[in-house]
């Protein structure tokens, strides 16, 4: 099992920087199977970033990767993901530890 | 209650003037009671509307203004701009769910389109004190 990589969002994920994001996460992707995208420090969501979040999730299940998505509750991320129904779209975790075990499960 | 509160600025197809707007709603926001979920979505929903009327509107060089009033029940945000909207113009991937996420964080959500341009029209009922 190669060990994870993991890639901390910061500030904002919406129009202006969801593209910088997806790009960070895609040359993640390239050094190991799993993937974890932190998400505890953005402090800004949008449509945009919901969205490419999305797109960056569907492209490493399509490489046959493993996402792990650390979104807490209380926090932005979650929030959208719980309005709009969508946590099922990836393992969403409240902490890094968290996920990281669930890799290692 | 003393006489309702407004806040009132008008942006154009720059980006950075939207980014300048929500900083500033979001301390109008707060100054005026919200708490801070409720200033959070009311922020989201407000950009997602003025990134869509930027964005759709044939003609935006009239700008878009959004006006916010605080009463006693809660927050109204207007979004008025001057253009026609393509409802299919430049499609960006994702495009939509801003008006999706914007309903689902506001109370009341209305689009009127019969009158020069558009105006959105949205209510936060709840969320810190009158």
């Amino acid at each position: 099992m190669s060990r994870p990589v993991l890639v901390e969002i910061v500030g904002g994920l919406d129009l202006s920087t969801v593209w910088r994001w997806e790009a960070e996460v895609s040359k993640a992707a390239s050094a190991s199977r799993t993937v974890v995208v932190d998400l505890s420090r953005v402090d800004f969501v949008d449509s945009a970033g919901v969205h490419g979040l999305f797109r960056m999730l569907a492209s490493l299940h399509a490489q046959g990767k493993r996402a792990l998505v650390v979104a807490p509750h209380g926090g932005r991320v979650r929030r959208l993901l719980e309005i709009l129904e969508l946590q099922s779209l990836a393992w969403v975790c409240d902490t890094r530890e968290e996920a990281l075990d669930a890799h290692a499960a | 209650m003393q006489e309702t509160a407004t806040f009132s600025y008008t942006i154009d197809d720059r980006l950075e003037t939207i980014f300048e707007l929500r900083i500033a709603l979001r301390r109008w926001l707060a100054d005026v009671g919200l708490d801070r979920e409720a200033v959070d979505d009311v922020a989201l929903a407000a950009w997602e509307v003025c990134v869509n009327a930027v964005e759709h509107a044939v003609e935006p060089r009239g700008g878009v203004t959004l006006v916010a009033s605080r009463t006693r029940v809660g927050v109204r945000i207007a979004v008025h701009d001057c253009g026609t909207w393509r409802e299919r113009a430049a499609q960006r991937p994702g495009r939509g769910l801003g008006l999706r996420l914007a309903t689902a964080v506001m109370d009341r959500v209305s689009i009127l389109r019969d009158r020069p341009g558009t105006e959105v029209v949205m209510w936060r009922f709840t969320g810190g004190r009158a």
